[in-house]
This record gives structure tokens, C-alpha cells and sequence, in this order.
């Protein structure tokens, strides 16, 4: 047990939570405060955001291998929904957060998820395409109207931390909290949804469909899980969006976002769970890396859409498997260096290794 | 499994005792670490307060930092993306000539929003929370700047001038005190193109109408049904989003309608395309009148030369086909001697006029800086003609709206010129505004 408690896992996933935890107050304390600023908390929330729509991607993409150019308008469906729920109809915020999550996700395997049974590759990435494009439209149409309020947008008050905790916690570090936390759980849900039978189901459908159907597995059923639990993620993220800026827009999410969420899974690492969380470190902080660029390479901020291409197709010709996969060859490398130093020489025994978890299913595709 | 049950627990356990530490550690230190994690309205100085320079975020004795929002890449860059670096131009000037505002730089931090709200939002929480900006200085594009009015509100960063024309920003000072409009609100711009075509064509005249479908498109279409005379019919009202590549098909259905005239709301990025539709591919000599968002030497070139020619639309300032105007010479010379060899035309002239403004209002601000002293001096702002304007600024407690003065403009030889009186709606929010409250008079 104690030797259980000291494997390098455990210390890390420990060393993990304790990060998690204090960061938001770091940015006070006197070391840290030299480098690390207070927008580095609404940063760190924005990656909590960013993490759920990622693994939303990943669940879709990576592992079920139907590819979404929409997913922007999933998530600003989600955002909406809780924002209408909230201020037209008063709903408490975290509950409007769940049930824009659920109503997303049927919403997403019903409406996206059924047509999707009959459409594949490039035809589903253009018929999900379209949904980005025609969101705004239809949030803008006259029945709808006042309960979306298109031009302005619909905003609410800041949330501020109850009163159990307020005094320890400001505003900022409270939204931090809870989303953390969410997405914290979500990412654990997802680590188990992907080794479950269903997980299992669905990286036989984006191997073969015909074997999957061969093997028993209800194809068109699953196909619509994928989407509506990919969806379901995706309303959550949407959710907390609007929790985190306190506003949602017709134009808050667009074509563009689309597009870098799949930048963001590809560059990440499809079908992974660490490659969802580099994903969310890549969709957080691009901008401001090619900010720094800029200072090296003139111009370079203006050349942004040919970064993310060419970054696109660096990666997939070097890193297939994205920086996840990149990561855990090089662990594995060092590890079989170590090993071979400890056994003199012999590389006839190399470290277990952890396959159950599912991550080596990466194809890169 | 059981190892990992018990990995998950232990992790939570930690957590748990880490965040207890943590939350009465921060408890104990507020007495003397409090500096380091107050935010910036808990150290603005009251009234009572001497004034302390550096109790006011982005104001040091020698310098003052400002911070705005601009498009320097995706589509809508190519045209406004030199707006901000002529302001910051003019700033250089100041500077270097008059060694800034009462002893202090004035520095511009240019965030890339790509037009995007996703992005605006983290860059704009940057400026303020790692940059330390003072103010946010013209902030450009309507759904960007949407999703920050409301954070830059909440933590008391005046926004200053912003670059649109919106009129949800300035028809209310009293709910948002710190938000100054710096182009002419979209409704009333309408409501004078709109006035121009009710004067200029007979009875009968059959109108279309092609719009943005978002605020901005929105407003004007208010203003134009506002003050249209009961002789024009319209016939088509088409709507297009931002996204669309081109408004083409928005022209065939106009002329379809049979439209005599078209007005468009559009941006320049779809303006020029349009135009150059009906003229070349439908040989079609519709008169059009467009936006003055979209009037500019820029719209001219892409569309083509002789393409835009008796195009009518609103202007604002000075045109830089007024080549012997003083303000005009000046600021050939300032593209000149702090740019990178900036061709002039409608934009750069804004970019130098939001410099202005913020320059005047700095010094009447004093030398004792601070933000709600920012947001006072630019309320006591009158008569303020600035060197290439038409109009004069007046800003009151109940009036933020800048730019209340136009002159209607047309294109003449590949430039745009201005023609006939000055109109203006000197003091009159866009909400009540009506056609009675339009005054002319004779341009100088």
C-alpha cells in the first residue's frame, strides 16, 4: 500500500491536485507573483472550458471517428440554452447549466446524431459545417427573437461565491472553483466512458463500421450515442461559457472556433484523454504565443490562419498521435533506457506497460 | 482497480486539505499581502484620498499605458487593421514633440482579436488584468465589443471611444458611465441617408435595402425606416450574416424587386464586391448609397477604378482628396515621418482623430490621473474641433455619443468629396431621436 502511494502516478496525480488548488492564489504569493498575474486565473478557467469542449471533440472525433466542423454551434447552443434558461425563465444557474448539458445532448443525437447514421467522412463534416453557419441565422429569426435578444446578446451579473465561502474566495476564484471542478469530473466520467463497453464500441466503429456490425454492435444506435454524449459535454462547456463571461452572443462562437477546436484535438492528440488536455492548453494559450512570435518574426500575428494550417500538417506527418502520443514515446523511450541501465543491458524485460487505459487505440487518422 | 479507487481518494483527500490551508492562509496574509491580490477597484483612490500615482493601474509618473482590441488578421484586417497604428503614429508624435501629457508616454498595447468574441474576451481580460492598462481605447467591431462593455463596466475601465457605432453603447450614459461612442450612432446615419434619398428622388422611387444582419445592419435600417418620406416604396429588405463571402445574390434579388435605388449596410470587406457585381457582371447603373462604415478610398480600390464613381454615403471629417486643407497636409506628414509609409485615406484620418480626442481629453484629465478623472474630463469636453473633423466633440454627463455632426459625402473621380450642408443632432440620444431634430447648416 505505502508503495502503491509512492509510485510516480500517484505522486503526480497528488502533486496534480495540490497545483489545481492553490493556483488561483498564487498569482499573490511572493515568488510566484513575479511571473504568474491575476488573469492567469481566468485563463486557467477558460482551459477548464476549452478541456470539455476538447474531450466533446475527442469523444466525437477521435474516438468515434466521425468528424465535426459544427462543434461551435453545439457549444453555443449549450451557452444559449443556459443563458435563456437564466434569464427568461429565472432557472438557478447551475441547474440551467445541467440542463442546457442534457437538452444539448439530445438536441445533438437526435438532430445531428440520426442524419449522421446515413452520412459519412467529408458528407458529415459538411452537413455539421452548415449548423455554424446557419446558427446565428436561426437564433436571429422572428419567433425567437425575444427570448435570444440577437443584437445584444443576452448577459447576467457576475457570479459572485455564496456566502458559505465568500470572504476566502473572490468572484474570480470561485468560477475558477467550480469549474475546475467540473471539468475535473468530467475528464474522470470520460477516462472510464472510453474503457466502458460503450467506449469500446465506439473505437470499433471508427476502425470498421461492417466488423463493429459483425461483432454485434448496434451501429446507428451507437453513432447517435456518440454524438449525443459528445453533445452533452459540448452543452455543459457552452454552459460554463456563459457562466464565465456572463454573456452569450448569436456571434459569440463561430466558424473560426470550429475550426481551431479541430486544430486543437489533432495537435492535442485524437483520441486520448491526455491529448484533450494538451488540446486545451493549445486552444488557451495560441493566441498569445503567436503574440510572442510576433516579437521574433515581424508579422507573424497577421499570418495566424497559415499557422494553424501548416501546424496542422506538421503535426500530422512528425506526430501522428499528436503531442500525447509524442509525450508518452518519449516516456516510454526514457523508461526502456532506464530499464535496460538497471537490468545491464538487457532490454529483454521492459516496464509494464499501462495498455488497458486505451491510449495506444490512437491511429492518428 | 483498487489501487485506483484509492489513487482517486487520496487525490481528493489532498485537495481537500490543500484547499483548507490555502483559503485560511489567504485569511492570515490579507493583512499585509492584501496589496498583491486586491483588485483594481479596491485601490482607486476616494475623493477623500491624496492622489497617489500608484494607486491607479497603468499611470506611472513618465508613462501612460492604454490598451485596445483590434483586427490585425482574419478577414475584416486588411481594412482596418492600420486604424490602430496610425493612433499609435499620432501618439509617437505627441511624445516625441511635446514629451507626451503633463510629463507622461502614452504607450497603446494592440491586442489581435482576429474579429472574433471568443478572442476579444481573453485578450481584453489580459490588458486589464496582466497589462494593467488604464483605459481601453477604441475598441473595434460591434459583437466583440459586445461581449467585453459589461467586464470592462464591472471592473471600472473607462472605454473609451470606441469604434462602433452602435447605439446600444451610448443610449443610456447613466447605465454605463464609462463607455464613449466616437463614430455617429448607426440609426441617426441612416435617418440622414435616408433623408438624402427622400429629398434627391421623385415620388414613386422603388428602394432596396441590403443590411448586416446584426446590430450594426439593425440600427440602420431603424433609421432609415425612421425618417423615409411616404413617397419611396421599398421593395426589398435582404439580409446577409458577416460570415457570407460575398452579398452578390443580396444584389440580384434587389434589382430583381426593381429597385431604383439600393442602400447597403455592409462592411467594407463585402461593399466593393457587391458594387462591382451590378456595375461589370449585371450591367446594372442602380444608384447606390452605402454606410460610411464602408466609405472609404479602400472600398474604392477593391472595388475597381470607376466602379464605386457617385457612390453617396456620410463622412465625418475632412476627405483626403482635400489635398490644400492644413489638416490634411499635417497628417500626410505624420503617415510620413511615423509610419511605414501608410497611404492616406479615410481610416488612417480616424486613427488620428481617436489620438486627438484622447490627447485632449488626457490633458483635461490634469496632471492628478486617474479614472474617474478620465471619464469627467472627457464629459467636460466642448467645442472640441479636432485638425481634420467637420464637427466639433460636446460630451455631457447624459451625452457620450462624440461624433453628432456629418456631412454627406460622394465618390467623384475615384475619391470621395464632400457636398452640401452639415447636418447635425447636437445633444439627442439615437432612441428619441427624430427627423425634426436635424439641423443643418452650411459646411465652412
Amino acid at each position: 500500500m505505502a508503495a502503491a502511494l509512492l509510485r510516480p502516478r500517484t505522486l503526480g496525480f497528488a502533486l496534480l491536485a495540490v497545483v489545481l488548488v492553490i493556483f488561483p492564489y498564487l498569482h499573490g504569493w511572493p515568488v510566484f507573483s513575479a511571473f504568474i498575474s491575476e488573469f492567469r486565473t481566468f485563463n486557467a478557467t477558460m482551459l477548464a472550458v476549452w478541456l470539455l469542449v476538447v474531450l466533446s471533440m475527442n469523444l466525437l472525433t477521435g474516438y468515434s471517428g466521425q468528424i465535426s466542423l459544427g462543434h461551435a454551434a453545439v457549444v453555443l447552443v449549450g451557452a444559449y440554452t443556459a443563458g435563456v434558461l437564466v434569464d427568461q425563465l429565472g432557472v438557478p444557474l447551475p441547474l440551467a447549466i445541467l440542463l442546457a448539458g442534457v437538452f444539448t445532448g439530445i438536441a445533438g443525437g437526435v438532430i445531428i446524431g440520426l442524419p449522421a447514421v446515413r452520412l459519412a467522412g467529408p458528407y458529415l463534416a459538411i452537413a455539421t459545417f452548415s449548423l455554424v453557419i446557419t446558427l446565428p441565422q436561426i437564433l436571429k429569426m422572428g419567433g425567437i427573437r425575444n427570448w435570444t435578444n440577437p443584437s445584444r446578446g443576452i448577459s447576467i451579473d457576475a457570479v459572485q461565491p455564496p456566502g458559505l465561502v465568500d470572504g476566502f474566495l473572490d468572484e474570480r476564484q470561485w468560477l475558477y472553483y467550480i469549474t475546475m471542478a467540473t471539468a475535473v469530473f468530467m475528464t474522470i466520467l470520460a477516462w472510464n466512458l472510453v474503457r466502458s463497453r460503450i467506449g469500446r464500441a465506439f473505437v470499433a466503429l471508427r476502425d470498421s463500421e461492417i466488423a463493429a456490425e459483425q461483432m454485434g454492435i448496434n451501429v446507428p444506435l451507437y453513432k447517435a450515442l456518440a454524438f449525443g454524449i459528445s453533445s452533452f459535454y459540448a452543452g455543459i462547456a457552452g454552459g460554463l461559457y456563459f457562466m464565465v463571461l456572463a454573456f452569450v452572443h448569436p456571434e459569440s462562437l463561430g466558424f473560426l472556433d470550429s475550426i481551431l477546436f479541430l486544430v486543437a484535438i489533432v495537435v492535442g492528440g485524437l483520441a486520448t484523454i491526455l491529448g484533450s488536455i494538451f488540446g486545451a492548453f493549445f486552444l488557451t494559450f495560441q493566441g498569445e504565443l503567436i503574440d510572442e512570435l510576433a516579437t521574433i518574426i515581424p508579422e507573424a500575428e497577421k499570418l495566424r490562419g497559415v499557422i494553424y494550417g501548416s501546424l496542422l500538417i506538421v503535426v500530422m506527418i512528425l506526430f501522428p498521435r499528436g503531442m500525447a502520443g509524442f509525450v508518452q514515446d518519449l516516456v516510454r523511450t526514457l523508461g526502456r533506457i532506464t530499464a535496460a541501465r538497471r537490468h545491464g543491458g538487457l532490454s529483454s524485460n521492459p516496464p509494464a506497460q499501462d495498455d488497458t487505459n486505451g491510449e495506444s487505440d490512437a491511429q492518428g487518422r | 482497480m483498487r489501487t485506483s479507487r484509492t489513487l482517486w481518494l487520496l487525490a481528493f483527500v489532498v485537495a481537500l486539505v490543500a484547499l483548507l490551508a490555502v483559503a485560511c492562509g489567504d485569511d492570515d496574509g490579507d493583512g499585509n499581502g492584501g496589496e498583491a491580490t486586491a483588485t483594481p477597484q479596491d485601490v482607486e483612490p476616494t475623493a477623500a484620498e491624496p492622489f497617489d500615482v500608484a494607486n491607479v493601474p497603468g499611470v506611472t509618473d513618465t508613462e501612460i499605458t492604454l490598451g485596445t482590441h483590434q483586427p490585425l488578421s482574419n478577414h475584416p484586417a486588411q481594412v482596418f487593421s492600420r486604424i490602430a497604428a496610425v493612433t499609435e503614429a499620432y501618439f509617437d508624435f505627441i511624445n516625441e514633440t511635446q514629451g507626451g501629457v503633463h510629463g507622461r508616454k502614452i504607450n497603446v498595447i494592440v491586442k489581435d482579436d482576429q474579429y472574433t468574441p471568443s478572442i476579444t474576451n481573453t485578450v481584453i481580460r489580459e490588458l486589464v488584468e496582466q497589462d494593467g492598462v488604464f483605459a481601453i481605447l477604441s475598441g473595434l467591431g460591434t459583437a466583440t465589443h459586445l461581449t467585453v462593455v459589461d467586464y470592462l463596466l464591472d471592473r471600472g475601465v473607462p472605454d473609451m471611444f470606441m469604434s462602433t457605432g452602435s447605439v446600444e453603447w451610448v443610449k443610456d450614459p447613466a447605465a454605463r458611465p464609462n463607455v464613449f461612442g466616437a463614430i455617429p450612432n448607426y440609426t441617426a446615419e441612416g435617418m440622414i441617408l435616408a433623408q438624402y434619398i427622400s429629398d434627391t428622388y421623385p415620388a414613386g422611387t422603388k428602394l432596396g435595402i441590403i443590411f448586416q444582419n446584426d446590430e450594426f445592419g439593425l440600427d440602420g435600417v431603424v433609421g432609415i425606416k425612421r425618417a423615409l418620406s411616404d413617397d419611396i416604396e421599398i421593395v426589398a429588405e435582404e439580409s446577409y450574416e458577416v460570415t457570407d463571402p460575398d452579398i452578390n445574390s443580396q444584389i440580384d434579388l434587389t434589382r430583381s424587386a426593381g429597385s431604383d435605388v439600393v442602400i447597403i449596410y455592409a462592411l467594407p470587406s463585402h461593399v466593393p464586391s457587391a458594387v462591382r457585381h451590378a456595375r461589370q457582371d449585371l450591367d446594372w447603373d442602380v444608384p447606390f448609397v452605402i454606410t460610411g462604415i464602408s466609405a472609404n478610398e479602400i472600398t474604392i480600390n477593391l472595388a475597381g477604378e470607376g466602379v464605386m464613381e457617385g457612390t453617396v454615403s456620410v463622412s465625418i471629417f475632412h476627405q483626403v482628396s482635400e489635398v490644400e486643407h492644413p489638416g490634411i497636409i499635417a497628417h500626410l506628414e505624420l503617415l510620413a515621418d511615423y509610419t511605414d509609409g501608410f497611404g492616406a485615406n479615410f481610416l488612417t484620418i480616424y486613427g488620428q482623430y481617436i489620438g486627438e480626442l484622447m490627447v485632449e481629453t488626457l490633458e483635461r484629465a490634469g496632471p492628478e490621473l486617474t479614472r474617474e478623472g478620465l471619464i469627467a474630463a472627457a464629459e467636460s469636453i466642448t467645442d472640441f474641433v479636432c485638425s481634420v473633423c467637420l464637427f466639433s466633440v460636446n460630451l455631457s454627463a447624459t451625452d457620450h455619443d462624440s461624433a453628432q455632426t456629418v456631412s454627406l459625402s460622394q465618390v467623384v473621380d475615384n475619391q470621395f468629396v464632400n457636398f452640401g450642408d452639415l447636418i447635425s443632432w447636437e445633444g439627442v440620444l439615437p432612441g428619441d431621436l427624430t427627423l425634426d431634430d436635424l439641423v443643418t447648416s452650411p459646411a465652412e
